[in-house]
């Protein structure tokens, strides 16, 4: 779509958009913080900061973020944060200033980030820093100018290059929003670009337009609506040749929603979006162009019936398409048509029955080279009965049923169907707040997979899983019993390949006791009984008759004891042992054999602790060792530090 | 009594449901191959032999088979960072229906043959008994239909755990470059350049 304004772009592709000022109030002494360190799953890999953020969600978001106005100086917090975290033998350091102020008209946000990862076992040492100013001036009762300024720097060993962004630009707000039905707001920014990037350099021009709109011309009704445009154009200089080309990337992005309520029990929403992307740069000798488009349509009815009832009907349309124009075969296209029906029935008070149907059905197109279609079909349903009243007042049940349907009408080779349906029977026995309490559950669980064409179909097969699992819950005072027991039966059997079937069975029986120290501690011990074994079916030499053959298994035992105190309301210290025994067996020759036992003995700490130094300061603590039979072990933990300063 | 009937067609309704089946999958043809064998995964280490045989026989369902529904893939950051100077955003949302399953397709539609090995770097943690960490190395080697040849190393650890149904699945994969061969590319950058 083009715009009857002229699109500018930004070549800002690394970093997000530079903050609009906050409405922070001069009284408002809450922490003002808008960076956090995030360490407590320190098993992630750390997000690449420099990726940025896109979207048109934003510019409905401005709509919302209008300033407060305000004629008094004042100064937020000078606020810094800091954290540490360690997970074996990777360990990343992040660091956060922020500070606001706001005088005589003018107002100053700047936020400055940094990051340290290394990962010891590989060699990596990346080192990540940004800085964004923002410095705006209220310029009339609509209007406001100001200068954006945008820095960022990372390093990485491996690459062994450093990569750099630099941007200044000067922006205009002007924005309408006397009016509850009516408001809209326009953005226009400018300047200059240069980066570094791992295959080239570059510097030039860069310019971005935003507008956002809402209208509500009736009560039952909204319209919103959001347009995006940034272009840059830069001179580039491949970094392997040095080649130069001119670039000129291009961004657009357009969305509009439509929201009616016409009466209480229906409502109507409708979202459009339609945006593309060019990016240009020197690779090798010549001049590569990614252009990718997205367009997309998606709608929701929904409709009360009578209490808990209601319909809903869904459409999505969604159109992508990614082209290079130096090699074809990267050139993807993916397109999605869906529908959808969630249907909740009335509930019938004497019978309490609730039952749940969703269908959906939708195709896609993809490309890489493959050429057909991927259809997808699905219906999936519910069916809840409680029993309630048909066996005691202390018994409960439901019955569910799901059905999903997959088509791959692709490539020669490739046509795949795949089925699958799951049922599942339960009782529930015992009542919120009784002693006990126990469940039991059936559950059936089928996949079909279908290969049509003969040079995959002899792995067609149809997986089938039953499972019967009980638990049992006493409670006594502070003392809680739990015992959970499972039988499950899973077979593979291959539609072109009898030999090949195999039937894998697990019996385990879990159990617990948790008791409570002295109000501040606890003791639990779990203890877990599992038996599996696998088999094939085969027909033995000599016979006509298919039978069932084991062919090994394992037997696994397992004690957890975990003590944990808290010493006081800010520090919790846990240990837990673990002791574990496992051994394998297998069949020859109709004979068991037993393979050697397997010995595991554990002994995790955790240590954790958050204090609250005032109102200003936090400190959070969290440190566990894991030391494994196997001699291996590892440290993993983190600790964090916030302050405002003033 | 007039409850209990309800109940009695509630249960004929819902066995009916289950056993007339509202889909077809169409009829296939004789396979003109042999199958590639699959082992239950009841012990972790067999989901690293399934793997290699789905890649190996270049049955990518036998591969996802191998992950859960929210399995999660973590690039190596330096590999994220060379692949989104140019595509922005490669490995954003990436889920095992898919990203995963539309590259893993997009190598073996590719490749006229792949050989996968697995070795152990370090002694798996179990977090819990249904909860593990494998540290493993990978040699990926890709002979093309278009012609030419191809070696991927890297390390990647593997978060594992056991499903209700007792069988064990890789939830998240930890991609990383491997210092031994640092003129090689990782699996994860071929990923992306398929995506």
């Amino acid at each position: 779509m083009s715009f009857a304004v002229l699109l500018l772009a930004s070549a800002a592709l690394l970093l997000p958009a530079p903050p609009v000022f906050s409405q922070t109030q001069p009284d408002d002494t809450s922490s003002p913080l808008a960076f956090t360190v995030s360490v407590q799953d320190t098993s992630e890999v750390e997000s690449d900061s420099t990726v940025a953020a896109t979207g048109t969600s934003a510019l409905l978001d401005s709509l919302r973020a209008l300033r407060a106005r305000t004629t008094d100086a004042w100064m937020g917090p000078f606020a810094y944060s800091t954290g540490y975290s360690l997970n074996r033998n990777t360990s990343s350091w992040d660091q956060s200033l922020k500070f606001e102020l706001f005088a005589h008209g003018v107002s100053v946000t700047t936020i400055t980030t940094s990051n340290l990862y290394a990962d010891t076992e590989t060699g990596s040492d990346r080192r990540n820093a940004s800085t964004r100013v923002s410095i705006d001036y209220d310029a009339g009762d609509h209007s406001t100018i100001g200068l954006d300024l945008n820095t960022s720097r990372h390093k990485d060993n491996f690459l062994a290059k450093q990569y750099n962004t630099d941007q200044v630009l000067a922006k205009a707000i002007y924005s309408w929003h006397e009016s509850e039905k009516f408001a809209w707001s326009v953005t226009a920014r400018a300047g200059s670009v240069n980066e570094t990037k791992p295959t080239h350099e570059g510097r030039g021009t860069t310019s971005n337009l935003e507008l956002s709109a809402l209208f509500v011309p009736l009560s039952i009704c909204s319209l919103s609506v959001g347009a995006t445009g940034d272009l840059a154009n830069k001179r580039s200089q491949s970094v392997f040749t040095g080649i130069e080309t001119r670039d000129r990337d291009v961004n657009e992005a357009f969305e509009a929603s439509l929201d009616v309520r016409p009466v209480d029990i229906m409502s109507l929403a409708v979202n459009f979006n339609k945006a593309s992307s060019t990016l240009q740069y020197p690779v090798g000798k010549l001049q590569e162009t990614w252009v990718s488009t997205a367009d997309g349509v998606d709608g929701t009815l929904h409709l009360d019936i009578r209490g808990d009832s209601y319909l809903l009907l869904s459409g999505r349309y969604k159109d992508n398409e990614v082209s290079y124009d130096i090699d074809s075969t990267k050139s993807t296209s993916f397109l999605s048509k869906s529908a959808s029906v969630d249907f909740v029935p009335p509930r019938y008070a004497r019978f309490a029955v609730t039952s749940r149907f969703n269908v959906e059905q939708s195709s896609s197109v993809q490309g890489t080279g493959r050429t057909g279609d991927t259809e997808t079909r699905m219906l999936s349903g519910s069916l809840v009965r409680p029993i309630t009243k048909l066996i005691s007042a202390n018994a409960s049940g439901n019955v569910s049923l799901t059905q999903y349907f997959f088509y791959d009408l692709a490539s020669a080779g490739d046509d795949r169907d795949i089925y699958k349906d799951a049922f599942s029977f339960g009782l529930g026995l015992g009542q919120s707040g009784k002693a006990y309490s126990g469940t039991v559950t059936f559950k059936r669980d089928m996949e079909k997979m279908i290969y049509v064409r003969a040079v995959n179909s002899g792995n067609n097969r149809t997986t089938e899983l039953y499972s019967l699992i009980g638990s049992f819950t006493y409670r006594r005072g502070n003392i809680l019993f739990t015992q959970n027991a499972s039988m499950t039966a899973g077979y593979n059997l291959l539609h072109f390949n009898e030999d090949q079937n195999t039937l894998s069975r697990t019996t385990n029986i879990a159990s617990s006791i948790e008791l409570p120290f002295r109000n501040r501690g606890s003791f639990k011990l779990s203890h877990a009984y599992r038996v599996q074994d696998s088999g094939t079916y085969g027909t033995p030499e000599g016979s006509d008759v298919t039978v069932y053959m084991r062919s090994g298994g394992s037997v696994t035992e397992e004690l957890n004891l975990t003590t944990a105190y808290k010493f006081t309301p800010a520090i919790d210290l846990s240990i837990a042992q673990r002791h574990q025994r496992s051994r394998t067996f297998a069949f020859a020759s109709e004979r068991k054999f037993w393979g050697k036992p397997r010995k595991v003995l554990e002994l995790l700490q955790d240590l954790k602790m958050s204090y609250k130094v005032d109102e200003k300061s936090t400190i959070t603590v969290r440190l566990a060792k894991t030391n494994s039979a196997f001699g291996t072990g590892y440290w993993n933990g983190m600790a964090s530090f916030s302050r405002n300063f003033f | 009594m007039k409850s209990r009937s309800l109940a009695a067609v509630f249960f004929l309704a819902v066995l009916f449901l289950t056993g007339c089946g509202l889909f077809e999958p169409r009829t296939p043809d004789k396979p003109g191959s042999g199958a590639v064998p699959w082992i239950s995964p009841t012990e972790p280490e067999t989901v690293f032999v399934n793997v290699k045989r789905a890649i190996e026989g270049k049955v990518v369902e036998n591969y996802v088979r191998s992950l859960t529904t929210d399995f999660a893939f973590h690039p190596d950051p330096s590999d994220s960072t060379e692949l989104s100077a140019t595509r922005p955003g490669i490995f954003d949302d990436w889920t095992v229906d898919g990203a995963e399953r539309q590259v893993s397709q997009a190598i073996l539609d590719q490749a006229s043959s792949l050989s996968l090995t697995f070795t152990q770097r370090d002694a798996p943690i179990y977090v819990s008994a249904d909860d593990a960490v494998f540290f493993l190395k990978y040699e990926l080697r890709v002979v093309y239909k278009a012609g030419g040849a191809d070696v991927f190393y890297g390390l990647a650890d593997f978060l594992m755990r056991r499903e209700t149904d007792q069988f064990w699945y890789v939830y998240t994969w930890i991609d990383k470059r491997d210092p031994d061969f640092p003129a090689n590319r990782t699996w994860g950058y071929l990923k992306g350049t398929k995506r």
